[in-house]
């Protein structure tokens, strides 16, 4: 198999040089593929991809170990400056809130200039007329006039497009979106995905999908990670962990998913929550971090670490192995 | 169009609003105690009851308030703001002969606080925890309390008695003389002290301010947006940051310029600077009314220019204030 355009091989992050914010955390994405992360709020999606980007928000955030390969190369070896030479041209990244992600004070054409011509020595005249064709790219009509507008001039999908306009300017090998649709209804939802998929079908760009709306992952991803209190806790082909999650936690997410109602979840106990919330970062011991709100959890799950098991294209963090124990989905 | 009408309005209530002044200030130093007309008989040497008499009729004095406001108001709106008690030179004379070094002074200060208290507050944000960071901020707590007055003798105690390398009083030295040259130099030698006084306050206060709206402004999604996109610091900084932390700092400028020219009196008043504020002080004591509503519709005129200027600035600056235009 060829190699991953992205590769994050057991990536920790800690706060303050002492609390686990990530905590071994193992992904890949190929080219041309997407993969999703889920997980509920405060798991770490956001802090991964910030990670990745090397744009950690406060300083007391550090990485405490592992590897992030793009190509292969490790951006944690890099420097500053290399670093900031792969931001917006090997990697990209768009955010959750649209509204304020855009600089109030400049027009689209500043902004999305200025991102092309970060990449190549051109003219103002020659990055103009590529960013037209760039807003015509991301499905903004009359882009020649969209050039000159203020951000405060566009409803939240067109600036959740120009953002993504931004994004594919410097032709990223991976772009990175961080919950793109949260802040929009879902009719525009459906668009921005519409117009992430053309962009990787013509560029071939890998994307990692951050969101907690299983839905968008079964329309997106390729493959999925699940995320909890830090951990991946499941991880494999998005389609195959969707008809049959094999960690608890992942079937209380898919048993989430209003519209499922198959035998994988028969004998499995009416969840449309999971009880309880994510513990809090000084408050997670050594062992599984899901124990407290489990239904299958004993005494070793709350003691010890669950082991990372393979099987096929998947794996899953779980004492009670594959599915429990049992054929996947079943307990 | 519609940017026309809104300037017509503004200007219209700028009117409304020195109006309002004038007449306010002529009833505040009316109603003020002390007889003028006993001050330019004191000048004169006589103070009888028929000099007296005399003084009030020749100045109006004698007329109803009423009466005196009105013809007062009249006399303005033709550009006329009466004679000096005291110089008996036209108001409006008096007034334009000392607002060039009055303007001198503002501006400079200004200039200083808005660059030096610009770049304090930016450099102290992108650091925040460095020495240099907690430096700034002692120095904006120190000149932000410290008095306009307090701040000038301490300056000329320094740099005019112990290191004496700038001169403490005047706007020229009389003992020499030379080509035009000279002349800007001398009087940007005599400037340094003043402007130095009173951009020092400004300075503390807009290095403060801008240091907090810095700090706030990195903390924006749109800054974050401009790191992901792989931008030099310093376009991150100096473009995307400043443009929008300098915002409250125009509004405050503007909010602060009344304020200004009083802090502009007390130091023209302690560095003998011959202008406005020198007057109005001298006219205080003198009980020269005309004089002193001259530069107090003076000054409420400049301070509604400068607001009108700074709301200017911060449209231009601020496409979201701009007549909105365009669709969504
Ligand atoms: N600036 C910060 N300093 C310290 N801790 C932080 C900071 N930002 C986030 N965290 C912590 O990191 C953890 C992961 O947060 P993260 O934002 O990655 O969650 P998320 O999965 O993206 O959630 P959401 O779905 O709400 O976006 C949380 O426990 C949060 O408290
Ligand atoms: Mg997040």
């Amino acid at each position: 198999m060829q190699e991953p355009v992205l590769k994050v091989d057991g990536l920790s992050v800690a706060f303050r040089n002492s609390l686990a914010i990530l905590d071994d955390v193992s992904l890949e994405v190929h080219r041309g593929q997407t993969l999703g992360i889920v997980g509920e709020s405060g798991c770490g999606k956001s802090m991964t991809a910030l990670a990745i980007m090397r744009l950690m928000p406060s300083a007391a955030l550090t990485v405490s170990g592992g590897a992030i390969r793009l190509n292969g190369e490790n951006l944690l070896d890099l420097d500053d400056e290399a670093m900031r030479a792969i931001r917006g041209s090997r990697a990209a990244m768009i955010f959750q809130d649209p509204m304020t992600s855009l600089n109030p004070l400049f027009t689209v054409g500043n902004q999305v200039g200025e991102s092309i011509q970060k990449n190549r020595q051109i003219g103002r005249a020659e990055a103009r007329r590529i960013t037209a064709d760039l807003l015509k790219a991301v499905g903004l009509p009359d882009p020649e006039r969209h050039l000159d507008y203020y951000p405060h001039q566009l409803s939240g999908g067109k600036r959740q497009r120009v953002m993504i306009a931004m994004a594919i300017a410097g032709h990223p090998d991976v772009l990175i979106a961080d919950e793109p649709t949260t802040a929009l209804d879902v009719t525009v939802q459906a668009q921005i995905f519409q117009v992430l998929r053309d962009m990787q079908a013509a560029s071939g760009t890998a994307i990692v999908l951050i969101t907690h709306d299983m839905g968008a992952i079964s329309e997106m991803a390729d493959r999925v990670a699940v995320m909890y209190a830090g951990r991946v806790v499941e991880e494999g082909p998005a389609d195959a962990i969707l008809a049959a999650p094999s960690h608890p936690y992942t079937r209380g997410l898919v048993s989430c998913i209003p519209r499922v109602s198959d035998a994988a979840f028969d004998g499995w106990p009416e969840l449309p929550v999971i009880p309880g919330t994510v513990p809090d970062l000084d408050q997670r011991g050594e062992g599984c971090h899901f124990a407290p709100r489990c239904p299958l959890a004993d005494d070793r799950c709350a003691k010890r670490r669950p082991p990372v098991l393979h099987d096929g294209e998947r794996r899953c963090a779980c004492w009670y192995g594959m599915a429990g124990g049992q054929p996947h989905g079943r307990i | 169009m519609q940017a026309l009408a809104n300037l017509g309005g503004r200007l219209l209530s700028a009117l409304v609003l020195i109006g309002c002044v004038i007449v306010f200030n002529f009833l505040l130093i009316n109603i003020a105690p002390g007889d003028p007309a006993t001050v330019i008989a004191g000048e004169m040497g006589g103070a009888s009851e028929q000099v007296l008499a005399e003084i009030r009729a020749a100045y109006g004095l004698d007329q109803p308030m009423l009466v005196r406001l009105g013809t007062y108001v009249m006399r303005i709106a033709t550009g006329d703001l009466g004679y000096s008690y005291y110089y008996n030179d036209p108001v409006a004379d008096l007034i334009l002969s000392r607002l060039g070094p009055t303007l001198l002074l503002l501006i400079t200060g200004l200039g200083i606080a808005i660059v030096l208290g610009v770049w304090l507050g930016v450099l102290s944000a992108l650091r925040p925890d460095s020495p240099f960071s907690h430096l700034v901020t002692v120095f904006s707590l120190i000149g932000y309390s410290a008095p306009v007055f307090w701040t000038g003798l301490l300056l000329i105690i320094l740099f005019g008695s112990a290191w004496p390398i700038f001169p403490i009083g005047g706007i020229r030295d009389v003992t020499q003389s030379g080509g035009p040259l000279f002349h800007v130099f001398d009087v940007a030698h005599h400037l340094v002290l003043p402007a130095l006084t009173l951009g020092a306050v400004y300075t503390a206060q807009y290095a403060r301010l801008c240091r907090a709206s810095m700090l706030e402004v990195l903390k924006s999604d749109y800054v974050r947006t401009a790191r992901a996109k792989g931008l030099r610091t310093s376009v991150i900084v100096g473009k995307h940051a400043l443009r929008n932390a300098i915002l409250p700092v125009v509004t405050i400028i503007g909010l602060q310029i009344g304020q200004m020219l009083s802090g502009a009196v007390l130091v023209e008043t302690v560095f003998n600077w011959p202008g406005l504020g020198t007057l109005a002080f001298e006219s205080v004591l003198r009980r020269d009314y005309p004089t002193l509503l001259g530069i107090l519709v003076c000054s409420t005129v400049l301070v509604v220019i400068v607001n009108m200027l700074t709301e200017l600035a911060y449209r231009l600056i601020d496409p979201r204030i701009r007549a909105a235009g365009g669709a969504g």
